[in-house]
């Protein structure tokens, strides 16, 4: 394959694993939550997706289309909601990617999703309370922090059964390579 | 069932947990008697004392949202805001318990043992 080809191809993943997370965060918009500040972060199984077998750029790139997409579907691009969302995606992109490009060998995306999910909270914890609460923003800290690792645990053992089991990522990776 | 992780899945687990519950600790670690009732609205802060029943309107930016504090508990009833979750939480009266209204940017927290620094402000009403 000519490398514009090969380009071709993977451009065509990002989007198609973009819209995936955009199709996600609806579905995830639909259910109903005991809180509406509380996420189960389903958008983020198309990141654990990409970061198998993405290159650094389009991981960025893929990380950027889900902030922007899940500001669409949640209708809070323009507030400051948003910039909670956009502070939590890319610390757990971050944090997730670090940990996959060192240590993917001992740890799967189980822990590599725990991780993350960890990561986004604490960075929206931070940063609310920074713009808004002040100390009194870490009271639902432990339960935000729990349920987000519990979400993060089933939807890290869901990722890591795809990424080992589908013949259709199996044909994407073999593409992108 | 085949195991599908690997060994430092659950040292990530484990020190997860292991941070929620010592942040669980720092944040509602019983600090004395439920005895006052702070209120951060906008920059702004009251203390009202949880024994002396009252109704407060705590004004923020789409209007004054009511707090009721009554037999040691308190309670939103109404507040200007679309989704009243902050309404719809219902009564708080232990240490730590907290009720927030995002949308109106108030702010209530069920506090123990009175700082020393800070008297109860009960001028209000």
């Amino acid at each position: 394959m000519s490398p514009s080809e090969q380009y071709s191809v993977r451009i065509k993943d990002v989007a198609l694993l973009a819209a995936f997370a955009l199709f996600l965060s609806t579905i995830e918009y639909v259910i109903p939550k005991p809180v509406p500040y509380m996420r189960i972060g389903l958008a983020n199984l198309s990141v654990l997706i990409g970061l198998t077998y993405l290159n650094l750029k389009e991981y960025a790139l893929l990380a950027v289309l889900k902030v922007l997409g899940q500001g669409i579907v949640h209708g809070t691009l323009f507030s400051y909601i948003f910039l909670l969302s956009a502070a939590g995606s890319f610390a757990s992109a971050l944090v997730m990617l670090l940990i996959y490009r060192t240590a993917s060998r001992r740890i799967s995306l189980i822990g590599i999703s725990a991780a993350g999910a960890f990561a986004s909270n604490l960075a929206q914890i931070l940063l609310a309370g920074v713009m808004l609460f002040g100390s009194a923003a870490w009271l639902i800290a432990p339960p935000f922090l729990a349920a987000g690792l519990i979400a993060s645990v089933v939807l890290g053992i869901f990722a890591e059964k795809f990424s080992r089991e589908s013949l259709w990522l199996k044909k994407r990776r073999g593409a992108a390579a | 069932m085949k195991m599908i992780g690997k060994p430092a899945d659950a040292a990530v687990i484990a020190g997860i947990v292991v941070f929620i519950v010592l942040i669980s600790f720092q944040v509602y670690a019983n600090r004395g008697e439920a005895s006052q009732v702070r209120i951060d609205a906008q920059g702004e802060q009251w203390i009202y004392s949880l024994d002396a029943d009252q109704r407060v309107m705590i004004p923020g930016p789409l209007g004054d949202t009511e707090v009721v504090i009554k037999d040691g508990q308190v309670h939103i009833p109404d507040s200007p805001c679309r989704n009243k979750i902050c309404v719809t939480s219902g009564l708080i009266h232990r240490v730590g318990q907290w009720l927030i209204c995002l949308p109106n940017d108030v702010f209530i927290r069920v506090e123990g043992e009175v700082p020393r620094d800070q008297e109860v402000d009960d001028v209000a009403f």
